[in-house]
């Protein structure tokens, strides 16, 4: 099928290579304004990019501007992020001006929230819509998509489910993979996912608060939950807080479309300020251990992107972590592999944040060492470097990487979430 | 010292005869209606009224004209009000029985004010501190000993140091500005602890910051409140000193004090001797409001009071409105015979603004001694009292329209309202236009029927009107209409009635700074705690009423 892609979300670059992979022309329009020229998008997550280059390279993708698609393309897939409705509203109004023969399936991808395919559909309204929910999760996109068992996809007329079914055939092949309802219940179905998600999330740090007042290892009642089949081991691990860009925004229209129909839950509100709470939880364990006075120490941080193998700070703890440090002047030295950029952008040169390249470099001269990001390259430290580095060595673990007997043996203080 | 002040020079002829001529005019005008003077004088509303910044102050109600004006001002330039005015706005003690200045006014001088600048310097030192506070809790990082953010803030004090601050944060409610986090600020006062013990059932330790605001960080009632809250701290805390560094601010001129109790130093905020209690919302002691209206709303809310200060000295007296204001209380309180005064905000914001003016002026002019030791000569402080307007329509507005005692009313009001799509009322803007619109409405027919009685209604009406359905009017009132609310034109309709009250002080001779009468009572207090905490048991120091009850309170009721 001829397929035309818009937006320039790890969503597109996703789904295009993964529709070209298996012999879809498809033309992706990168420029989420349309405007005439088309770039090559590369994304952090190289396996992304190496998928990609391979279609570029054998001609099943190209990167076109708007006027170079096709006008007999047969589907149209939508993926902007959540906050680019109007330029996803200004690209299906530039495609209405169009002589296309209609009906075509078109393909919403986005997360606009409750009616959002709908709000698309208005300038199209001769076509057949469909949602189809982003899934991706960054840092393991390809599988995001093709590890998922069911797909769901909102669709309300048999010939959009047939060309639905034909699209996916190739990733999903039996029938039973295919969940079909109502576009606005898939919409919601969407919310929700990432609604429990963040529940399951901010229950587990609302319990090791509590863990840790009474003396219980909340490692030790992870495992225990996990081990439920009814379950499942997924978003149980208690920390310093979630992020991210479209997980964020998911909770946050699905907590507001739950007020706004004046229905008294305040769950979901409550989810969202345990996590905003989570992300000072390593402030307030330094604090403490301070007895209340921070000012002129040092403070060595790992990890700023909100999750490893990203460079985004999306909602991070981070922000919240530095802004609070600051408030009662302390200097940070700052070390990520990959999100330092979006750090420097975002807070400029100042004496009190100093970014380092190297991990260690950071501890140098820090009275304690907060863990944010669960970087692969902070598993299994150099305990002795760090204890000759440090001014103090005082560990904050606020993603319960470490082992706390083996870290207190080294010499540490120690303090996880949750942990003994 | 050149100039002193309990030397007043007395220049017992023309006065006197100024008196006894005012006297007369009284007589006149006593029994004269408003309804005469308005047909004598068409034009009274140009004539009498005066038109100031953000502010309108409407007299032509009251039973004067040009000739009671002219003698009134002629009775201020008698008493030496234009030098008692360069006095006040010294650094020279006019607070004679306490030997201190009165200089409630510096707190309001812009920063680098040329005139006083060591002053200003010392002044505007206190307010940025203050303002580092109230930025840092805004910010949401001021935390509390477990490292969680401080979210309700409750102002422990008494008198001026409760009045002031909830009063004009109850009226600029409107003026709140977002926080980081959720912010509440809350009041108490009371030594029984009643409003303490329905506080700290619903706050949380762990989130909340008291601030104890004591001029002399000496009074009782602030610090049995100030002891429970820390007792309540402690329990949930732990004793230790980060729960008091990181819970407690202290306001006061006592700084040893402050420390003594276990305030941190980088949480006191300073004020001073020359700041008297009634008169200090301007300072620290504003910590409150400055935490709801924030840092730029309370600069505005000292401007306007400064804006105030400068008219008040610069105006000729025939348009200085503290002055008139003055003027005219004492027509009525001297010469017509009227002695009880009411303030009726038509705005529901202004709730405790008749609380807050019954001590600004009972406490300072309820005196009967004269600067120089002998009795008064004239009545002093009328009775004041009052009530939101449109609710008081419903409880004590018939005493005003056919009671037999004569009262004197100002009229309060804001001319725009709900105009600035503030989120604590947008959603719901254009509804509640349409009920200030019905509470305007509502203000100037009182203030019609009150001065013109029968007048006021329609004449067909009348004639088949039974006796009791009649108004006799001739209630004389003020009307002071305000741009708006706002932080600025409250600082200005507050600092009026300060120096209305100082004009008066000044006609009196008497000392409007002090407070002798309330504090014999705090010591008698101390002779009886002892008893009634069984530590002495010998009543006999006491008359036989006291005695009577303080046997019941003991449980040895024979």
């Amino acid at each position: 099928m001829k397929i035309a892609v818009f937006g320039a979300t790890l969503h597109a670059g996703v789904m295009a290579a993964l529709l070209a992979e298996y012999g879809n022309q498809v033309f992706w329009c990168t420029s989420p304004a349309c405007e005439e020229q088309a770039c090559i998008l590369t994304f952090q997550d190289k396996e992304v990019n190496s998928y990609l280059d391979k279609q570029r390279q054998a001609g099943f993708l190209e990167e076109c501007s708007f006027s170079a698609i096709p006008l007999d393309a047969e589907v149209y897939l939508f993926c902007y992020s959540p906050t680019q409705l109007q330029l996803a509203l200004n690209t299906v109004e530039k495609l209405s001006q169009r002589p296309i023969i209609h009906p075509r399936l078109m393909i919403n991808g986005s997360t606009f929230g409750l009616q959002g395919t709908q709000k698309l559909k208005q300038y199209l309204p001769k076509d057949e819509w469909v949602y189809f929910p982003d899934v991706i999760q960054e840092g393991n996109a390809i599988n995001s998509v093709l590890n998922v068992k069911h797909v769901i996809v909102g669709a309300e007329t048999e010939y959009a489910c047939d060309i639905m079914r034909e699209l996916l055939r190739p990733f999903f092949r039996f029938s039973y993979q295919y969940l079909f309802m109502p576009i606005l219940d898939a919409e919601f179905t969407k919310l929700s996912i990432s609604g429990m998600l963040a529940t399951r999330v901010s229950y587990m740090n609302d319990l090791a608060v509590v863990a840790e007042k009474l003396g219980i290892d909340i490692a030790n009642v992870k495992h225990g939950i996990a081990a439920d089949t009814r379950i499942g081991a997924a978003y149980l691990s208690a920390g310093a807080g979630f992020g991210g860009e479209n997980f964020s925004h998911d909770i946050l229209t699905l907590s507001s479309t739950v007020s706004k129909t004046g229905i008294k839950s305040r769950l979901l509100e409550q989810v969202w300020e345990i996590n905003e709470q989570q992300k000072e939880i390593l402030f307030r364990k330094l604090w403490n251990y301070y007895h209340c006075d921070l000012n002129g120490k040092t403070v060595a941080i790992w990890g700023a992107a909100f999750k490893e193998n990203t460079s985004s700070t999306h909602n991070s703890p981070i922000h919240v972590l530095l802004t609070a440090l600051w408030a009662q002047g302390v200097r940070v030295r700052l070390h990520d592999p990959l999100a330092l950029n979006e750090i420097e952008k975002k807070y400029g040169k100042r004496d009190d944040l100093i970014l380092c390249a190297d991990q260690y470099d950071a501890v140098n001269g820090a009275h304690a060492l907060c863990l944010v990001t669960a970087w692969k390259q902070y598993w299994g430290p150099d305990f002795k470097r760090l204890q000759q580095n440090m001014k103090h060595p005082l560990i904050l673990d606020g993603r319960n990487i470490y082992d706390p007997a083996y870290v207190k043996a080294r010499g540490f203080a120690y303090e996880g979430v949750g942990r003994l | 010292m050149s100039k002193n002040i309990e030397q007043f020079p007395k220049e017992k002829l023309p006065s006197s005869m100024l008196m006894s001529q005012l006297k007369s005019l009284g007589k006149q005008y006593e029994h004269l209606h408003l309804n005469e003077l308005f047909a004598a004088e068409p034009e009274r509303f140009q004539k009498y009224s005066v038109h100031f910044d953000q502010l309108l102050f409407d007299y032509s109600k009251h039973r004067v004209n040009q000739t009671v004006l002219d003698q009134l001002v002629t009775l201020a330039n008698a008493k030496q009000l234009k030098p008692w005015i360069e006095r006040l706005f010294s650094q020279e003690k006019v607070n004679c029985t306490e030997q201190r200045a009165a200089m409630h006014w510096a707190l309001r001088l812009p920063e680098g004010h040329a005139q006083f600048p060591e002053l200003t310097k010392q002044v505007h030192l206190q307010l940025e501190r203050m303002y580092a506070l109230v930025e840092k809790i805004h910010a949401g990082q001021y935390r509390g000993a477990t490292g969680e953010v401080i979210q309700d803030v409750v102002n422990i004090g008494v008198g001026g140091s409760d009045l002031g601050p909830l009063m004009v944060t109850h009226a600029l409610s409107d003026f709140k500005v977002q926080t980081e986090k959720p912010l509440n600020v809350h009041f108490v006062s009371t030594m029984d602890g009643s409003q303490l013990s329905e506080k700290l059932h619903r706050l949380r330790p762990e989130t909340t910051l008291f601030i104890i605001s004591s001029k002399s960080f000496g009074t009782i009632d602030t610090l049995s409140n100030a002891h429970t809250a820390r007792q309540w701290l402690e329990k949930a805390l732990g004793e230790c000193t980060r729960v008091l560094k990181s819970h407690f601010i202290g306001v006061s001129t006592k700084a040893n004090k402050m420390t003594e109790w276990g305030i941190a130093p980088e949480n006191q905020l300073l004020l001073w001797d020359w700041v008297g209690g009634r008169y200090s919302l301007w300072s620290c002691i504003g910590l409150p409001i400055a935490l709801l209206i924030g840092v730029d709303g309370f600069k505005q809310l000292l401007a306007g009071a400064h804006a105030v200060d400068e008219h008040f000295q610069q105006a000729p007296f025939e348009r200085n409105i503290p002055v008139l204001m003055a003027l005219l209380g004492i027509w009525n309180n001297n010469f017509l015979n009227m002695q009880t005064h009411a303030v009726l905000p038509y705005d529901g914001r202004l709730k405790y603004f008749a609380a807050y003016l019954q001590q600004l002026e009972m406490e300072s002019n309820g005196k009967s001694v004269q600067r120089d030791g002998q009795k008064v000569e004239l009545d002093t402080c009328p009775i004041v009292w009052g009530e939101v307007g449109p609710n008081a329509q419903h409880a004590f507005y018939q005493l005003l329209h056919q009671g037999s005692f004569s009262v004197t009313c100002d009229f309060i009001a804001p001319i725009h309202r709900y105009n600035a799509d503030h989120f604590t009322y947008a959603d719901s803007a254009e509804a509640l236009v349409e009920q200030h619109h019905l509470a305007l409405s509502n203000c100037l027919a009182q203030s019609r029927l009150l001065a013109f009685g029968n007048q006021a209604l329609n004449t067909a009406e009348l004639e088949t009107l039974p006796i009791y359905k009649q108004y006799e009017g001739n209630q004389p009132s003020s009307t002071l209409l305000l741009q708006e609310l706002n932080p600025y034109s409250l600082g200005m309709l507050i600092a009026l009635y300060e120096h209305k009250v100082f004009v008066q002080s000044v006609i009196w001779n008497i000392n409007p700074f002090d407070q002798w009468g309330v504090e014999k009572g705090k010591q008698i207090a101390d002779q009886l705690l002892p008893i009634l905490n069984r530590k002495q048991s010998d009543l006999s120091a006491f008359d036989a009423s006291t005695r009577g009850l303080l046997k019941i309170l003991l449980g040895k009721s024979e």
